[in-house]
Formats: C-alpha cells, structure tokens, sequence
C-alpha cells in the first residue's frame, strides 16, 4: 500500500512535469481506441443487419405428387422436433397454386389450360438466424431430401454463402484492424514511458545503489502507463456518447434509413474502453521498463 | 564484516585484482589506498555488489556477494551507505529530499522522514540549506549531503570512494570529522582515497594496493 502511495506521488509529479508529452500521448490512445470501438461497432451492426435479413431465410422442402397423408405428419413431426427450425408452414398443392394465381394477376389466363393442378405441396422452414453457416444448412438440406416423402430442398445458397462471407470478413477485418491499433497503443505508451526512463536514469542508478527495489523503480513507470491508458479510454468513451447520442438525435432525422444499421450500444462499451486501453498501456510499459539489473 | 577470501576481479581480459584477501572488522575505521587506476573504486563496488568477483569470495555483513540474486541486491545496499566519489546527488531534489530518497526507498512515513533527515542535516551543519537544490551549494557541502544520505538509514557499513578528492583542507578535515562520528556510533567505515594526508596520524589500518592485490597493510 505504501508503495502504491509512494508510486502515486511520484507519478502526479511526472505527470504535471511532462504534461504536454503526457498530453499528446493520452489523445493518440483515446484516437485509437475510439477507432478500434468505431470497427467492433460497424461490425456489430452489420451483423445484425445481416441477421435481420437472415430472419426470414428458409428451406422450402417440396414434396413427392403421391406423398401420402401419413408422410406428410410424420415429416411435420421430424420438423417439430428439430430445435434448428423455428418456424413450419405448410403450403398445400391448392394453396400454392392460389399463390401462384395471386402472383399472375392479370397473366393467371395462361393457367387455363391446365387440366389438372401440377403444383406440389411444400414445406417452408424458418431456420435460427445464428445457425446460418453454409455447410450447416446444406447438411441439413441434404438429410431432409432423403426423407421419405420429399421430392427436392431448395434454398438461396449462393445468397446465403455470400451473406456468410461477408460476416466473416468484417469480423477478420475487426480482429486485424484491432490488433494492429491495440499494437500502436501499446507502441505509444512504450514511447512516452521510455522516455521517462532515460530520462530519469541517473535518479534510475541513484534509486539501484541506495537500495531500492524494482518495484518501487517500475511502479511509478507502469501506473504513469495505466493512468495514461485509463484517461485515453475514458476521452474515447466521451468521444463515442457524444457520437452516438448526435448520431441517434440529429442525423436520424435527416438521414432515417441509418436507423436500419444502428444497433442498441451496449453501455458495457464505456466501461471496457477505458479498462482496454489501460491494460494495453501497461502491458507497453511493461516493455518499456524492461528488467531492472543491478 | 567484510572479508574478502583470494578474490580475483577481471575486467574483460584485464586482471583488476588477484587472490586479494582481507579482513575489515565490526566497528572498525580503515583506508584503501593506491594510485589512480589501482582499483579503489572497484574494490568498492564489489562490496556493494555492483560488481561480481569472478574468483574468490566477498561476505558483507553476512551476504556473500558472489552467490547474491538480483532481487536480493537492495537488501544488501540497504545495510551499505554509499558516499560516491561523483555525489550522485539529483539536480531536480532539494537537499532534503536528496536524503529523504534514502528512507522512502524503505516506504517510510512522512513525519518520521521528515524527523530524520532534519536531525540528520542538522548533524552535517546543512539544516539551514534544507530547501536547496544541490547545483547552487558548494563542492564541501555536496559532499556533506552526499554523507548525510548515506548515513540517514543508519548502515552497518559506510563506504566512501575518495570523500575528500575535490575539498580543500578545511572542508577535508570537516567530512573526516563526520566519517569518526559515523564509526564512533558502531558503523564499519571504509574509505578508499589516494590522498595519504587523509590517513596519516589516525592509528587506523590502511591496505595498500599495488600491481592488482594488496600490498601491505599499515597503520596510518
């Protein structure tokens, strides 16, 4: 406790000395982690948008022309079961070819010659929109075609693996982006700290030969960091409210399709920024201290 | 408390000193003298670890140097007050808190640092430039703060590498004053100096060293 005192001292003294480096350092960490925040954000709203298109994606499993009644409960049953789907409509032979008729309009002439009804009766599955992995759903595509009854399965495969790809890169985006700023923070904090090493190092040798332990030598540098982490975070959380809050107000009522890709922003956001860049910071600290020989 | 057993020291492939063995005791005053070069300062720095024998053995007030972990080092220097031939004196620090660096290395409190680095500048006639900082003092006081450092932890063992190189008489025999207080309270006190005026009349051992191992030892 006495050493976190000693620490804290010495450090709002370092603090005030080197105020302009401190300064600039901490609005360089608060610009990185606001643009690191800035990327989780885009990604996380454009998966959820990507997930609100997926809600309504399904199988459409169509059935064989002489599916007996009996098939057609006991694949309803195997449906009702399965915890992937969510949702089950089926769509009788004489209801699709009404659709069919309602989706003509004013061409359903060409439906006359028809003797009788060629449509077959279908199925259409809702699948859990988190379940959407391409390889998931072709699996299960399969395996419901080989059911006793169903004459084929269709679904937007292209359109789902596109969709798929596209989160997936976001996301490896995110993670690259992330960790190449979470880098340059870290640089940052190594820079500014390792200055005022060298520049404390005689006070260094004098502190080593009158017997002072590493602790009290590093402690003051890595404090010095996290506080400098810590302040950067907390200007980037003010920096992302005040965003945020313009963005919802004003640009919305100008611009009300941005509604579309704003997600809820989680108010854990605030509180994991500033403890981020605070981790980040010291970790950079850490490296600019190095081992302390004597 | 300090014995060194056929210690050999090289410097790269420089001998610095070979099978050198000595005892200083508890409580005692001595001197290391030489030419320049001779290794004054080297010897010294083995006592407080900043250097490592590479034959031989050092024991300080019970640590053998040779067999000392890095994290184990400070508590050795803590026992060690260190009177430096270059001050080491920090330009950005009073002069009290030159000293006070000294007990807040051990975490002391506010009031008992502030009791203690008064009562010790006052010892070394430098109460009244408390609030000063080292550059605007003169070479005798710096020297004076430099001991008082060393002193205010109260060491078992004092070390002084040339105390009196830059000081005029008056201001010699002042800090040779200081050094007798240190040891009459029971401090081991080792000064190393090639000054033999400095020794001369005391009737304490001096070890004389010459062409990398002690020479002589004598009476001064």
């Amino acid at each position: 406790m006495k050493a976190f005192i000693y620490s804290f001292q010495s450090v709002f003294r370092s603090l005030w000395h080197e105020k302009w480096i401190n300064l600039l350092t901490i609005l360089s960490v608060s610009i990185g982690l606001s643009l690191v925040t800035a990327f989780i954000m885009l990604t996380i709203n454009m998966d959820s948008v990507i997930q609100r298109w997926a809600k309504n994606f399904g199988l459409v499993v169509y059935l064989k022309a002489n599916v007996s009644s009996a098939e057609e409960t006991s694949l309803k049953n195997l449906f009702s079961q399965d915890d992937d789907i969510i949702e089950i409509k089926y769509i009788s032979k004489e209801l699709a070819l009404k659709e069919l008729r309602a989706t003509l309009g004013a061409n359903e002439l060409i439906l006359e010659g028809l003797n009788e009804n060629p449509l077959p009766s279908s199925y259409e599955l809702t699948l859990k929109s988190n379940l959407l992995d391409p390889e998931r759903v072709k699996r299960k595509a399969s395996l419901i075609e080989h059911m006793s009854g169903v004459e084929e399965v269709q679904y937007g495969e292209k359109w789902l693996s596109s969709l798929y790809t596209i989160s997936k890169a976001m996301k490896a985006v995110t993670i690259i982006v992330g960790g190449a700023i979470f880098i340059a923070i870290a640089f940052m904090t190594y820079s500014t700290i390792k200055i005022f090493f060298y520049r404390r190092k005689d006070e260094i040798e004098t502190l080593k030969l009158l017997g002072a332990t590493r602790i009290f030598i590093r402690l003051p540098f890595l404090l010095e960091g996290l506080i400098i982490g810590l302040l950067g975070g907390i200007i980037s959380s003010l920096a992302i409210f005040g965003i945020y809050s313009f963005t919802s107000l004003k640009v919305i009522e100008f611009l009300p399709s941005v509604r579309l890709f704003m997600t809820s922003f989680p108010f854990q956001v605030y509180i994991i920024v500033p403890l981020a860049g605070a981790v980040v910071s010291v970790i950079g600290s850490l490296i600019a201290v190095g081992k302390i020989r004597y | 408390m300090i014995e060194f057993s056929n210690v050999t020291k090289y410097y790269e492939d420089d001998v610095v000193f070979k099978d050198v063995t000595f005892t200083i005791d508890k409580g005692e005053l001595a001197f290391i003298t030489g030419p320049s070069g001779a290794g004054k300062t080297t010897l010294l720095k083995l006592i407080y670890c900043d250097e490592r024998p590479d034959k031989g053995q050092i024991v300080v007030a019970g640590w053998d140097i040779g067999k000392l972990k890095q994290k184990t080092i400070p508590y050795l220097r803590r026992n060690v007050g260190i009177v430096f031939q270059d001050f080491r004196l920090l330009s950005n620090r009073t002069v009290f808190d030159n000293v006070a660096l000294a007990l807040r290395i051990h975490y002391m409190n506010a009031s008992t640092i502030k009791e203690d680095v008064t009562a010790v500048l006052k010892e070394v006639k430098l109460g009244h430039k408390a609030n000063t900082y080292p550059q605007h003092l003169s070479g005798g006081e710096q020297q004076r703060v430099v001991i008082a450092r060393a002193m205010v932890s109260k060491p078992t063992v004092l070390l002084a590498d040339e105390p009196t190189g830059n000081l005029d008489i008056d201001n010699s025999q002042i800090i040779m004053g200081l050094f007798r207080e240190i040891n009459a309270r029971g401090t081991t006190v080792l000064i190393a100096t090639h000054n033999q005026e400095l020794f001369h009349g005391t009737g304490r051992r001096v070890f004389f060293i010459k062409d990398h191992s002690i020479e002589k030892e004598g009476i001064g």
